[in-house]
């Protein structure tokens, strides 16, 4: 009979062996459901082939990319949720963990004997809510700050060296700003630093997590809002810089953007750029470094935020343990890590792949700063993306002259404590 | 005589008998042809209506059982959530721009197509195609439009030496911005407006011709009653509309509502809280909240315009 089955089954794939043969009868299939899109969801399948399959037989995957958290979250509501998912957002893992949405991993990362310390900890830490393991990161990102060495020298500044502190930066700032009249046609930097990395960077904090209480009113958190505010004064005023801020391209576009066309001297953003220069705007004259701190901060400057793509599974997977094999090589298989993160203009979540990830110096800054004691993450809480939002808002209120910086730091404080209080945090 | 009547009777029960199969089976078959709908209308309207009323009330993630919590969420969002305000009155702010300026440029635009110019179905034509651009498409294209330094726009009012705005950085001007850029779509309401304009009876003008009416004379006396009750229907559908803004605001600002939460919109806002934060009962209570605002506005609009909409049937 065993000898007529594997006939039958020879003679339809007549090139598969019968030994392949018995193993594909016994494959499971699982879903992996990303938010990646365009020509990523190909790079990722062809991974996945490459890498994965070969060793997986057993285990076939189908891809959807794509994925927004509505579906997302209303597939694993419905009781039929993919087996492995791609969070939004880093900012996701506290409220997803909280809710119920993802399920802890801490029991399959001992019985397969995964050594997180592969990871760079700033990734993985920012994947554990109270003591429990809901996600491994899949590439990381972070910011840091790009100078136009062009308008440098144009503005009678040293071209090679960026500002090394937070005044310094007001300096170069006002002297790289343009006007004409009233109109900034090329601005020094524009003031929103992003708030919630600057505040670090003036010593402050979002979060006590010894207390559990909010800190959003901090005297630091302060004086980094007032400090973007000061920028702004200093490169043209608040109206100012909210007319150049309406006149820069908003299509998302990355060929249009305004540090490419030499509109912006100072860029503070993420690591992605160092690549889509290369491809949109090759003749660039530029270079990299880390964010400024104030002088009397010692290892300000090594201050960035770290983020991750976390990768969970949901509750109520049904192939949990193929998940799990699926998770653990996409988070600690070496070659993906650098191989995608080039893909996606991202840096390695792996120690391992962040050694020789490049050659190009600007892009190494922003390794270094993701290996550096300064790497941070939020404060993972079941409102962490409620507070991100909710503090990006507040910085666009006080930017555009809507809000004062010490009651908008009060109402934040208030709001974020009411917040996590009724979230249960 | 017995037998009579009892073939009488049967004869009776028969033919009863076979009509009320017969209608039963008419009924029947009926009912099959409108179940698709009639699923539908109970399982994707009435049951999640019910059930968003329930969930109102109690705390729910979508991931654990709904814990109770009768008028909680509501007194919450009434008394404590400021952002609630914050989006309840920019929503307010632009249904009453939008639905006044729609008015007054779709109507007037309605009356002009439906004069007798040449090639006037080109410019029908001309009219409605913005309408049937897709809203990613026309939000995208707009965002250029608006574009401080830039944009169409500003070009156009810095010609004229008129202030330019920063329009969608810019608090104070995002709504109206985004009022502007609804007029666009103005084609759909103005379809409505012309097929109304159509219907007016010809001997009504005639007659006013002989009276030596004027055009505009016309118009306030015979065209705008007659066309009233469209008038309503599409002022009630526009504020409908404008109360559950959604799409372009989304594209616009991101999803974030800034600059400094001045395009923070009722629906943007109940999304935040369900999808960012699972907060689904305390979505729930906003989107009921949003529904008696709906229905008062409705209900007050009618109320309202009992003496200036004029209907021809009784």
């Amino acid at each position: 009979m065993a000898g007529v089955v594997g006939h039958q089954a020879a003679a339809a794939h007549p090139r598969t062996t019968p030994a392949l043969t018995v193993s594909h009868q016994g494959t499971t299939e699982i879903e992996f459901w990303h938010g990646f899109a365009a020509h990523e969801i190909e790079a990722l399948q062809e991974m996945l082939d490459k890498r994965f399959a070969p060793a997986h037989p057993e285990i076939k995957v189908n891809v959807t990319g794509e994925a927004t958290a509505e579906k997302t979250l209303a597939a694993i509501s419905g009781g039929n949720p993919p087996d492995l998912v791609l969070l939004p957002s880093p900012y996701a893992i506290g409220t997803w963990a909280h809710n119920g949405v993802i399920q802890p991993l801490d029991e399959h990362i001992q019985s397969s004997g995964l050594d997180l310390s592969v990871f760079i900890p700033a990734g993985i830490e920012q994947c554990e809510l109270d003591e429990a393991y809901y996600a491994l990161p899949f590439v990381n990102f972070n910011n840091a700050l790009y100078w136009n060495k062009d308008h440098f020298t144009a503005a009678g500044l040293d071209p090679d060296t960026p500002p090394k502190t937070t005044d310094e930066l007001l300096d170069f700032a006002e002297k790289l700003t343009i006007k004409d009249g009233d109109r900034i046609t090329q601005i020094g930097v524009l003031p929103s630093l992003r708030l919630q990395e600057m505040a670090w960077r003036f010593g402050g904090d979002w979060y006590d997590p010894a207390s559990g209480t909010v800190t959003a009113n901090s005297e630091a958190n302060l004086k980094a809002l007032q400090y973007e505010l000061d920028v702004a004064n200093r490169v043209g005023g608040v109206d100012a810089v909210q007319r150049f801020q309406g006149s820069l391209p908003t299509g998302g576009g990355a060929a249009d953007n305004p540090f490419y066309q030499g509109k912006i001297s100072i860029l503070v953003d993420g690591c992605w750029h160092v690549e889509f220069i290369r491809q949109y705007a090759s003749d660039l004259n530029y270079g990299v470094a880390p964010v400024p701190a104030p002088a009397d901060i010692e290892g300000g400057s090594d201050i960035n935020e770290l983020m991750t793509n976390p990768m969970a599974i949901p509750v109520g997977a049904k192939h949990v343990p193929e998940a799990w094999e699926l998770l653990q090589f996409l988070a600690t298989d070496v070659e993906t890590s650098r191989e995608f993160s080039k893909i996606i203009a991202n840096i390695p979540q792996l120690k391992a792949a962040a050694t020789d990830f490049t050659d190009d110096q600007r892009l190494q800054v922003f390794v270094d700063l993701s290996q550096s004691s300064g790497a941070r993450h939020l404060p993972v809480l079941p409102i962490t993306e409620e507070y991100t939002d909710a503090i990006a808002t507040l910085e666009s209120s006080v930017l555009t002259g809507v809000a004062e910086p010490k009651p908008g730091l009060d109402q934040l404080q208030s709001d974020m404590s009411a917040a996590l209080e009724r979230a249960g945090g | 005589m017995v037998r009579v009547a009892g073939v009488h009777a049967l004869h009776t029960t028969v033919r009863r008998n076979h009509v009320s199969r017969r209608e039963l089976r008419k009924l029947g078959v009926g009912l099959a042809f409108i179940s698709p709908w009639i699923i539908g209308f109970f399982g994707f309207t009435v049951y999640p209506l019910l059930s968003s009323l329930y969930y109102s009330m109690t705390n729910y993630n979508l991931f654990s059982s709904p814990a109770w919590v009768g008028l909680e969420n509501y007194r919450t969002v009434l008394l404590e959530d400021h952002l609630f305000r914050t989006a309840l009155w920019n929503t307010l702010f632009v249904a009453v721009l939008g639905v006044v300026l729609g008015l007054v440029t779709s109507l007037p635009l309605a009356l002009l197509l439906n004069t007798d110019v040449r090639r006037v179905t080109m410019f029908r034509a001309i009219y409605f195609l913005p309408s049937i651009v897709p809203i990613v498409a026309s939000a995208i294209l707009w965002k250029w439009i608006f574009n401080a330094n830039y944009g169409l726009l500003n070009a156009g009012l810095t010609a004229l030496h008129l202030p330019a705005p920063a329009w969608l950085a810019d608090p104070d001007w995002i709504k109206p911005a985004l009022v502007m850029m609804s007029l666009w779509g103005v084609g759909a309401p103005v379809i409505l407006y012309l097929a109304a304009l159509q219907d007016v009876p010809r001997q009504l003008y005639e007659v006013a011709d002989l009276d030596g009416a004027s055009f505009l004379q016309k118009t306030w006396h015979i065209t705008l009653p007659m066309i009233s009750p469209v008038i309503l229907f599409n002022t009630i559908i526009a504020v409908i509309n404008w109360l559950q803004y959604f799409s372009e605001s989304f594209i616009i600002t991101a999803g974030t509502g800034n600059p400094a939460n001045a395009a923070l919109f009722y629906v943007l806002y109940l999304y935040q809280r369900a999808f960012r934060d699972l907060q689904m009962g305390y979505a729930s209570a906003l989107a009921w909240l949003l529904f008696i605002v709906t229905m008062a506005i409705t209900l007050l609009i009618l109320r309202l315009s009992r003496r200036l909409v004029y209907y021809e049937v009784k």
